[in-house]
């Protein structure tokens, strides 16, 4: 198993946990006021940081390869899509319950880079993965 | 890979980037504190849900699932699948921009046959291998 793929799989599982976590929160409303400003954090964590990041680390993995020289492709842009994902869910996390709460420039502008670094993270994954989605 | 799996996945690969640049878009919106459609919101799900993660899951099922007799049965369900995912993401798109249950129902109704016909292709390639036949305590590959 490459080492991408280890960090990808690795870090699906924290935000496994994390996504469970934040689900637990977000029962105990009646306890903390506001916690539903977490639901957006904890589908995201779940679909994006889980799903997506396992599908990411499994098919850099498990794909045909390009050839005996250039297995899998720029691994470059594997490890641009793996901080660009998890720095931007990171982000997101932090800033949109905190925007929601408090909506200062500051905060706002930190929500943005989230946006732009998951988008980064999903264009560069798929540049390197396209040409491996191939016969053999 | 067969080229069914290699349409699935990089259909799924144009859902992923599409749904992820509606919600880059959503967020932005969020950061600007400026009202969106609900709808927007109803189509970002869609598409990652139906369009990414369950074509991308089928494409995948069918280029990797055991073969019987080195066959991997009947494709036609499969392209049928396709066509059923693809066009229930076109209908609940129309529905949510008339805002229209009907039309949204029968977006559902797509996915729900898409999901039959794709069950009818994987359920016979969901068997043992005949190495584990012979060995049933050997560790999978």
């Amino acid at each position: 198993m490459p080492r991408l793929t280890r960090y990808f799989v690795k870090s699906a599982f924290i935000c496994l946990v994390l996504s469970f976590m934040t689900g637990i929160i977000l029962h105990l409303d009646f306890l903390i006021p506001n916690a539903g400003v977490l639901r957006p954090v904890f589908y995201h964590l779940f679909l994006v940081g889980f799903t997506t990041q396992l599908i990411f680390g499994i098919s850099y993995w498990m794909f045909p390869t390009l050839s005996r020289d250039n297995l899998r492709g720029n691994e470059s842009l594997g490890w641009i899509s793996y901080v660009a994902l998890n720095g931007g869910l990171l982000l997101r996390a932090t800033a949109e319950p905190a925007v929601a709460l408090s909506p200062v420039p500051a905060l706002r502008i930190t929500l943005a880079a989230a946006a732009f670094l998951q988008l980064i993270a999903v264009v560069a994954y798929v540049a390197l993965i396209w040409k491996r989605t191939k016969a053999k | 890979m067969p080229a069914i799996s290699r349409i699935l996945v990089r259909t799924s690969f144009c859902y992923l980037i599409l749904g992820s640049a509606i919600g880059t878009w959503l967020l932005l919106d969020k950061a600007a504190s400026t009202p969106i459609l609900e709808g927007v919101r109803n189509i970002h799900r869609e598409i990652m849900l139906a369009g990414w993660i369950v074509q991308l899951v089928i494409g995948t099922a069918t280029w990797i699932l055991p073969r019987n007799d080195r066959s991997r049965g009947d494709m036609k369900s499969v392209w049928i699948a396709y066509a059923l995912f693809n066009a229930g993401i076109l209908v609940a798109a129309i529905g949510t921009i008339l805002g229209n249950q009907a039309v949204l129902t029968a977006a559902h109704c797509c996915y729900a046959a898409g999901a039959i016909s794709f069950a009818k292709h994987a359920w016979p390639r969901i068997k043992s291998l005949p190495q584990d036949q012979e060995r049933p305590n050997a560790r999978p590959p």
